[in-house]
């Protein structure tokens, strides 16, 4: 009765989708050592100027692109309060979220359907259209997966690593740390922008509260790879389906919905104990 | 790589545990109706809708029928994840989804079976309404001009009306567009109160209490669960508060003639009913609108304020301050 097929083609698929934040997710808490709390507002700001964007007629594909840059300047944004202006990370962060939700709402009104407009989902006529969206997917994640792995192993790639473990060793190089910090923010937020353009064009529609959330299962997905591996890899995404997945079991076990949240939470830090305690006995 | 293939194990194990859980749910009666609900948020209205729905279906199909709750708990991603899982399972007769994200939810994936609508202020721009559609239901447009003729009787001092509402709801802006052309066809001057969130709500309130003579709120998510707060700041500065859903008179506004969530829900059970009982097409149903021209009004309010009891054409309903 229950087509697990199509199911878990909705869990990969969600997986891949937010794969992306957890790869954006990744880059600020591991790789520049920085607790991005703009994640949210990007995914955001991303989706709305898809949404826009898709409505006045615009490529699918370059609405894409859109949603990266703005996304970008999102970045620079966060990047630039906390190292210009010397604001806490975390409240760096959180401004810009909240400053966000404005524009966004300015962008993408409080809700847009883009029912009937070309998607990039839609794009390809010879394949059908419910793998299309799978194959889409995973053709997207894993081709950021590859560039983002290719660029961190270039010189700029190295020394970015090296901001979250050994800023002096840049400050020794003559770099400037700031700048690179804000780079990774960029990245970051360009990533989850992307992820929000994404999910307009699969939802089709665009919700000004479809952000919330976000970070948690960009964190979750990102502390469940952990359990893998710790490096930047293939894993952020494998992390990010299991944690679709086992979302869709605490959805399954039909526990009163009131105890959702609190099943999630506890699911976390279930998880972080569980990867520091086999670190240890490694 | 060892790794990988142990989580993508496990993965596999996740889903064929979904898989064996569903197969071994008991199963009551294996010819009862089964209707998936996938509901936005908890919030006393739509629970009311939920309640009504289901109380007046079972009535319907003398209690053949079995439910399956979702709640969506306000977070985007969630609904669509549970749509998904609604959408998998083939053993559902039709669905049932309270407010516009649900329904947008839901309409997204399920293309086929029916889905029962409730809640949604204004279906038509969200692309439910076209001749091969699987939805129908109740939306929960009020009749904004049958609200202004009331709040004019009620308040005929009034000059400058403020409207409360969230910037980010869909169903408010909808609303607001038209109270705010209703209310400049009979000559009243408007200004906008605005909220982004919750917590904004005390200042924005207080604000619109000094430089208005009367609040007037749409069906507004963020208005009904700080309704409490609005209420008292509005006694507090006597100033007529009028809301858009009769439920929320007993918490302190002056007045509403707007929406009852409760028959809205019992309303969308008589259509399902058609549709699932009857075989109706929901293309053929349409949306309906829900009921508005009851008017309820809170005594204590009334006598705080130093108000009589109006006359009024409508049907009109007292109600005292919830305990």
């Amino acid at each position: 009765m229950i087509d697990i097929i199509q199911l878990a083609q909705g869990i990969i698929e969600r997986g891949l989708l937010f794969g992306i934040v957890v790869l954006s997710v990744y880059i600020s808490s591991r790789l520049i050592n920085f607790d991005n709390l703009s994640v949210e507002g990007a995914f955001g700001i991303g989706g709305a100027l898809t949404a826009l964007l898709l409505k006045y007629g615009v490529n699918p594909w370059v609405t894409l692109v859109a949603s990266m840059l703005v996304g970008a300047l999102t970045g620079v944004a966060t990047g630039l309060l906390s190292t210009k202006l010397k604001l806490n990370n975390l409240i760096s962060g959180i401004v810009v979220t909240t400053g966000l939700f404005s524009i966004t709402l300015k962008i993408g009104g409080s809700n847009m359907v883009i029912n009937k407009t070309k998607t990039i989902f839609k794009s390809l006529s010879i394949i059908p259209p419910h793998a299309q969206t799978l194959m889409i997917l995973t053709v997207i994640t894993l081709a950021l997966l590859f560039i983002i792995t290719w660029f961190l192993t270039t010189e700029i790639g190295f020394l970015l690593r090296s901001v979250g473990d050994a800023p002096q060793m840049l400050t020794n190089l003559g770099k400037n740390v700031d700048g690179y910090i804000t780079f990774g923010l960029v990245l970051s937020n360009a990533l989850a922008a992307l992820s929000g353009g994404l999910f307009v064009q699969y939802a089709g529609y665009f919700s000004i509260w479809a952000n919330i959330g976000m970070l948690i299962i960009g964190l979750a997905g990102m502390i469940l790879a952990e359990t893998i591996s710790k490096r930047f890899g293939l894993s952020l995404i494998i992390g990010s389906i299991a944690y679709q997945a086992l979302i869709a079991l605490t959805f399954e076990f039909q526990i009163n919905q009131d105890w959702n949240k609190l099943v999630t939470a506890s699911l976390i830090v279930i998880l972080i104990v569980i990867k520091d305690y086999t670190k240890r006995s490694r | 790589m060892k790794k990988i293939v142990l989580t993508a194990t496990a993965t596999a194990f996740v889903v064929a545990a979904l898989l064996i859980l569903k197969a071994t749910r008991k199963q009551n009666n294996p010819n009862a109706y089964k209707i998936g609900i996938l509901q936005t948020a908890s919030h006393p209205a739509l629970d009311a809708a939920r309640i009504g729905f289901m109380e007046e279906l079972a009535l319907l199909l003398n209690d053949d029928v079995e439910w399956t709750i979702h709640n969506a708990q306000g977070t985007i991603t969630q609904a669509h994840a549970l749509a998904q899982q609604f959408h998998t399972n083939g053993s559902y007769d039709a669905f049932f989804a309270i407010a516009t994200p649900a329904a947008q939810a839901l309409a997204t994936v399920e293309k086929e079976r029916p889905i029962i609508i409730a809640a949604v202020t204004d279906p038509a721009s969200l692309g439910f309404v076209h001749p091969n559609t699987n939805i129908c239901g109740v939306n929960d447009m009020i009749d904004v001009a049958g609200q202004i003729q009331m709040l004019t009787q009620l308040l005929p001092d009034a000059k400058t009306i403020g409207l409360l509402y969230t910037s980010g709801e869909t169903n408010s802006l909808a609303l607001v567009e038209k109270m705010e052309k209703e209310l400049a066809k009979r000559g009243l001057r408007v200004q906008h109160f605005a909220v982004s969130s919750e917590s904004d709500m005390q200042a924005m309130t207080e604000s619109a209490c000094r430089k208005v003579d009367v609040l007037l709120a749409p069906t507004d998510n963020t208005v009904a669960s700080s309704i409490s707060l609005i209420s008292s700041i509005a006694r507090d500065y006597k100033k007529p508060f009028i809301v858009s859903d009769n439920l929320l008179v007993q918490y302190g506004p002056l007045a509403a003639q707007g929406v009852n969530y409760e028959e809205s829900g019992r309303q969308a059970a008589r259509i399902a009913h058609q549709v699932i009982k009857e075989n109706k097409k929901p293309a053929d149903l349409r949306i309906a609108m829900a009921d508005s021209d009851q008017v309820v009004i809170n005594e204590e309010t009334l006598t705080l304020l130093g108000m009589n009891a109006p006359e009024l054409t409508n049907q009109l309903t007292l109600v005292k301050d919830a305990q």
